[in-house]
């Protein structure tokens, strides 16, 4: 197995799995809030956090190498910005990865949020907790099962990630190739038994997450006392 | 008791998610104010804007001469900044959170040794002491609304605001914490907001109460003027047509109570486990009227009263009489003309036992009972 790749893997995974708690955490509390304006703005933000489910990895990945050229704006703004480009980076393919796997932090993160009792969030400001506060102090016990099953999805799910890595980032060792890159490469090379082995890791992650995720379905502190 | 300068002022009109303007208004300087009315009719959400969960579109809330709303200078003070113990139809307790945690969870800025001193004073008020370590599902219902008052009152609130506080029990359970409930909200010396829409539970525990329909508060007096005195034919049907009198148990014997009402003595079958103080409520058409104290009669209670009015009501009319309390009898068209019954006449009322329903009262001394003039119509 290709160590380099797997530590790679490990990097972009975590990290992705950071950025999309500090994005998605917000955006999900927004999307699950009840009643109030901004109905139209919702549903067209909910269906773009959901596009990557349904998208061709390919087509994303196309549509993400065209919009990240150096002659886009985006391009050009993070050229302004770090001197460097995006496509064939490792940067391009965490941009990537965090896109991508947008639907499969926010789904659960929405789900657990909108699942919330807000009487108790109601509660605790009555008991003189700030917002802030009644966020650690109420809402993170009452959904945590529902926002790690959402960093556990994402980390999975970014460790098997390939159409759209390897469509932005191409594969270069150490920066860009990932397992499942390194995986493709192995079988294109006729080397079976090391595409084995990397195999079998992809789906003893996948397993070891689907099990931590099935666990935490179970939790019953997910909701309130009915009463 | 509480000081003359918690005095809560709030007239305001909340736009409700449904569209409906819902006005409310309520004032007091203490004691307990019921918001009384048929569900749906914006209690709750009155109760929401005073506690700062819903803002009101006009209007203003001001406590103790601080302005917690007023539309015109734009303040909104958010729930933390109002100091109130809200306890909402679900008690909400933290389902993580054992008793003694969902009760000491407001006093996290405290030094610990002060905390868990509080929390112990309490968890021994409520009688909770045996249940600290216990998680809120594993609790009664009883139990938990406990914990969701101890929780409310352990930081000290200003004003407590109740929404159905004994909705979720089944009924005995209910009457048997009534008495209860009254004496702990007295206790506190706050002043109490609390909504209910069950007419025994807002004798049990008001002293003023606030009449809604509608989103519209219709008649604002004390529980026994309102209920005595409705001021118009909506509040007589949502309160029902009769005479709330405070009473005086002086002597229980073979199961009937003996309660002295403004000097005048009546007999009912006595409660289980009330104190010595009642509301005794007579409905208007369990009222008989004679002219005459001839002849035997089953109805034990006696005594004479003055006509002070007569309305008529379709095929009914609505005596007012005074007998050294306030009390009305509804009777028919022709019974009226048989008896002559004329504004000033003396006539005999007669009550059967079983007609005169005791509501425990706790807490509070019975108010004098005021005869005022009749009801313009």
């Amino acid at each position: 197995m290709d160590v380099t790749a797997a530590w790679l893997t490990f990097r972009l995974a975590s990290t992705t799995t950071l950025l999309l708690a500090a994005i998605g955490l917000p955006l999900a509390w927004w999307l699950a809030a009840p009643h109030g304006r901004g109905a139209g703005l919702r549903g067209l933000i909910e269906a773009v956090c959901t596009l990557p489910l349904v998208l061709p990895p390919t087509v994303a990945g196309f549509f993400l190498l065209v919009a990240t050229a150096p002659q886009s704006v985006v391009g050009r703004f993070w050229a302004g910005l770090t001197g460097s480009t995006l496509p064939f980076t490792f940067s391009g393919i965490l941009l990537a990865a965090v896109l991508m796997n947008l639907p499969y932090a926010i789904g659960p993160f929405t789900a657990a949020f909108a699942a919330l009792d807000r009487k108790l969030v109601e509660a605790s400001w009555c008991l003189g907790e700030s917002r802030a506060a009644t966020i650690l102090r109420v809402v993170l016990p009452a959904c945590w099962p529902g926002i790690v099953t959402g960093l556990v999805m994402t980390f999975a799910h970014v460790v098997g990630e390939f159409g759209v890595v390897l469509m932005v980032g191409g594969n270069i060792p150490g920066i860009t190739r990932t397992l499942s890159v390194a995986l493709y490469d192995d079988v294109q090379a006729l080397d079976h038994a090391s595409a084995a082995r990397t195999a079998t890791v992809l789906v003893a992650v996948a397993l070891v997450a689907l099990v931590i995720v099935q666990r935490l379905a179970r939790q019953p502190l997910a909701k309130g006392t009915g009463r | 008791m509480s000081q003359p300068e918690q005095r809560l002022i709030a007239t305001f009109t909340v736009r409700h998610r449904s569209g409906t303007m819902i006005d409310g208004s309520v004032e007091t300087g203490g004691g307990v104010v019921v918001l009384y009315g048929p569900s749906g009719c914006g209690k709750t959400t009155v109760l929401r804007a005073l506690a700062g969960l819903d803002r009101p579109a006009t209007g203003s809330i001001a406590f103790d001469g601080v302005p917690w709303f007023d539309a015109a200078r734009g303040i909104d003070l958010p729930p933390q900044a109002r100091d109130v113990g809200m306890l909402g139809q679900e008690l909400a307790l933290f389902p993580w959170l054992d008793v003694a945690g969902n009760v000491g969870y407001a006093l996290r800025r405290l030094p610990a040794a002060e905390r868990a001193k509080r929390v112990t004073e309490a968890l021994s008020r409520f009688d909770l002491d045996s249940l600290a370590r216990r998680m809120p599902a594993t609790l009664s219902g009883g139990q938990q609304q406990r914990v969701a008052l101890a929780r409310a009152l352990v930081r000290r609130p200003r004003l407590l605001l109740l929404d159905e506080p004994l909705s979720a029990l089944d009924a005995p359970l209910r009457a048997r914490l009534r008495p209860g409930l009254r004496r702990w909200l007295v206790e506190t010396g706050l002043p109490v907001v609390l909504v209910t829409h069950d007419h025994t539970e807002a004798l049990a525990l008001g002293d003023g109460i606030v009449v809604m329909e509608e989103g519209r508060v219709l008649q604002t007096g004390t529980v026994a003027e309102v209920f005595s005195r409705p001021a118009d034919a909506r509040v007589a049907r949502i309160v029902g047509t009769e005479s709330i009198l405070c009473g005086e148990v002086i002597a229980i014997e073979a199961g009937l109570a003996t309660v002295e009402v403004a000097g005048v003595r009546l007999t009912a079958v006595a409660l289980a486990d009330a104190g010595r103080l009642v509301h005794v409520c007579l409905r208007a058409e369990e009222v008989v009227l004679l002219r005459h104290a001839d002849g035997a009669l089953s109805a034990r209670n006696r005594f004479p009263a003055t006509v002070r009015f007569v309305v008529p009501e379709g095929p009914l009319v609505r005596v007012g009489l005074d007998a050294g309390f306030e009390l009305t009898a509804l009777v028919t068209r022709a019974a009226a003309e048989e008896l002559a019954l004329l504004p000033g006449e003396r006539v005999l009322a007669a009550v059967k036992v079983p007609a005169v329903h005791l509501v425990p009262r706790e807490g509070l001394p019975p108010r004098p009972v005021a005869v005022s003039p009749p009801i313009p119509r």
